[in-house]
């Protein structure tokens, strides 16, 4: 046919103006994009729609952006982009618990917003070099990069896009110590320096659904003043 | 509290020595007006006795001393008529024996002070009479006297030094905290409270006291809070705005020269306006305290190399950076984040508002870590110095702050930060000849120390 269908990027903000020119901008780069303006409208679109993206304000009025992540997240591997105000405490650490996969703070750059949507997108569509039989083992975890699962003694385990990448990446190369800065470029695409806070909490997701007990990580381990490593 | 001990003591040895003085003046002339009195009844009955010419003074001594409490004493010429023995010749006072043989009626204090003595003639005849009245009790009395006083002397000036002793811990002592408190708050420390302990006027000054200066904390935080705020809110406006100018931006080619000129400079403003915002946010944030520091150990040798390394991608490595010692010595803890705001702050200063070349140099030193941004441009001179490091103070005024790229809260922002680690930022400058700023950080290592 050769009709590449556009990506459709739910946007949620309450503020109309914004709602607009980021669309507009959007759109531009090649997007589809469907606004709403409250938790309670985006939850309503999810249900008719199925967008590739999710892009949420933390602040919206009646149920809070990371109610909504948190809810989306129960249901799908959907990613999820925040927006948040610059804040030194708690909201990106807040949201990122949520489930968000990564966050831009207001006020952005287009360009800024456009590469996180690209990078986001990226580890979502699933792995680059689709060899198709690839597997890797880990523990208890058995890795399929092509089908983009996991599964632990047998179970599936439901990681969310950029947990599975992060994951795959240092699974990729046991016992190799990756830098926060090393899994920020490799994993999330971050070609500045971005906050290692979003590989922490991440990794901390990652070790509440893998690991048997979290505290005392047996799969993906901290090296002290480094970064972390998957013992092979 | 001394004072009204000594006050006490003072007040006391006063009443004290004047009760004393006036019993004593008071007894005395009390003793001699009864031995007056005496005598002179003595003196009557004597004249009655001796009219008839054979009276016989030894009876007359024996009916006079019958009378009282006092010894007699008669002379007749020659002849002395005692009433009791240990009357001798030496117990009269010369003085009073002159005046009695003159004719005069006196009395006078034996040397010893045991007796007070009376001497008259009796008319009529030519014989004297001496009485002899003992005043010892007078001494015993006024001795009592004196160790009452003494006792209560001492326990007035004891009591004196209790009642000031609680008067001091219950009204001097907190109303002295109270001043103290009060001295405090207007420094700036808005938490002073002071203790309510009881439910007395000092209690109740202590109350309101807390009260006004919570409302007085309450008040400068809103205000705080208020900036942040009014950041808070231009967030997403902003956001707008620069989601607008950059469409614009990107469809330049698309325009007239003139609107895509009025858009670049509307986007370097909206620059301008987002770090004006960011730093708003953070020195409100900075002043409403208490800050959270997300400590953990780094290398500030390290740390200043990554920071140098990222502006000099855009500076193409223009400045030199130097750090002096092992690992272990420009280890330290602290919260990574600021330590980086700090840093890059002062070498974008520098690389600003100074000239090339740039130098950082690290070393470690007693316990502190130096870290030095020197760079060669105009320098800053001797009145702008000390006011370098206040919000939004701008050394040159006629420079375009749009030629910066700070909002003027950059150094005070760093400023804070350097003390929240418990360290300080200085400056040295020679003007023409460069800048200096040195960021001055207490070391703290793995022990703790």
């Amino acid at each position: 046919m050769g009709l590449v269908s556009k990506q459709l990027i739910l946007l949620v903000d309450d503020d109309e103006r914004l709602r607009e020119i980021v669309g507009m901008a959007l759109e531009g780069e090649g997007y589809r994009v469907q606004p709403a303006g409250s938790a309670e409208e985006a939850t309503e679109l999810l249900e008719q729609e199925d967008p590739d993206l999710l892009i949420l304000d933390v602040m919206l009025p009646g149920q809070d952006g990371f109610e909504l992540c948190r809810a989306v997240r129960t249901r799908s591997p959907l990613p999820i982009l925040m927006l948040t105000a610059k804040t030194d405490t708690v909201d990106v650490v807040v949201g990122l618990e949520s489930g968000a996969d990564d966050y831009v703070t207001k006020p952005f750059v287009t360009k800024e917003l456009v590469a996180r949507i690209r990078a986001l997108l990226r580890r979502s569509r699933g792995p680059e070099d689709g060899d198709g039989q690839r597997r890797i083992a880990v523990g208890d975890l058995e890795i399929l990069p092509d089908a983009a699962s996991v599964t632990k003694r047998d179970e599936p385990v439901h990681l969310t896009k950029t947990e599975f990448r992060l994951l795959t990446t240092m699974a990729s190369r046991p016992n190799q110590v990756f830098t926060r800065e090393m899994l920020l470029s490799q994993v999330w695409e971050y070609d500045y320096f971005g906050d290692s806070r979003i590989v922490d909490v991440h990794i901390r997701r990652l070790r509440s659904k893998i690991e048997d007990d979290p505290r005392r990580p047996a799969v993906v381990q901290t090296v002290r003043g480094i970064g972390y490593k998957v013992v092979g | 509290m001394l004072a009204f001990i000594g006050g006490a003591l003072l007040v006391s040895v006063l009443v004290a020595g004047s009760t004393y003085y006036l019993a004593d003046r008071y007894l005395v002339s009390q003793r001699i007006e009864a031995a007056t009195e005496q005598s002179f009844s003595n003196i009557r009955l004597a004249v009655r006795y001796v009219e008839p010419e054979q009276a016989s003074l030894a009876e007359l001594v024996g009916l006079l001393e019958a009378r009282g409490t006092f010894d007699v004493l008669l002379t007749k010429g020659e002849q002395w008529f005692p009433s009791s023995i240990s009357i001798t010749p030496g117990s009269v006072p010369d003085a009073l024996l002159e005046e009695v043989r003159r004719g005069e009626v006196a009395y006078h204090f034996r040397r010893d002070e045991s007796h007070l003595v009376f001497g008259s003639p009796i008319p009529g005849s030519d014989i004297t009479a001496f009485f002899f009245f003992p005043v010892h009790e007078v001494a015993e009395a006024l001795a009592l006297l004196w160790k009452v006083l003494l006792a209560v002397s001492v326990g007035a000036v004891m009591l004196a030094a209790i009642v000031a002793v609680r008067v001091s811990r219950h009204v001097v002592h907190p109303v002295r905290l109270a001043s103290d408190a009060a001295r405090r708050v207007a420094e700036g420390l808005l938490a002073t409270r002071l203790p309510v302990a009881e439910r007395d006027e000092i209690g109740t000054m202590a109350h309101s006291f807390n009260e006004m200066a919570a409302a007085l904390e309450e008040r400068i935080a809103r205000e705080r809070r208020f900036v942040g705020d009014v950041s808070h809110e231009l967030r997403t406006p902003l956001t707008t705005l620069r989601a607008s100018a950059d469409y614009l931006l990107e469809r330049a080619e698309e325009l007239p020269e003139a609107h895509g000129r009025a858009v670049e400079l509307l986007s370097a403003d909206l620059d301008y306006l987002r770090r004006l915002v960011d730093d708003l946010l953070d020195i409100s944030r900075l002043e409403s305290g208490p800050v959270n520091l997300s400590l953990e150990r780094l290398n500030v040798g390290d740390l200043v190399r990554e920071v140098v390394a990222r502006r000099s991608r855009s500076a193409d490595g223009e400045v030199r950076v130097e750090v002096e010692g092992a690992g272990d010595d420009l280890t330290t803890l602290a919260d990574k984040r600021r330590l980086e705001r700090v840093v890059g702050n002062l070498v974008d200063n520098a690389l600003t508002h100074g000239r090339l070349p740039v130098t950082v140099r690290v070393a470690s030193a007693n316990g502190t870590i130096r870290l030095a941004v020197e760079d060669r441009g105009p320098g800053i001179g001797g009145r702008d110095l000390p006011r370098i490091f206040d919000r939004f103070y701008k050394a040159d005024p006629s420079r375009p702050r749009l030629d910066g790229r700070g909002s003027g809260l950059g150094l005070a922002i760093a400023q804070e930060n350097a003390r929240l680690h418990g360290g300080e930022i200085d400056v040295e400058s020679i003007p023409g000849a460069g800048a200096t700023f040195v960021f001055r950080l207490p070391r703290i290592s793995e022990e703790g120390g």
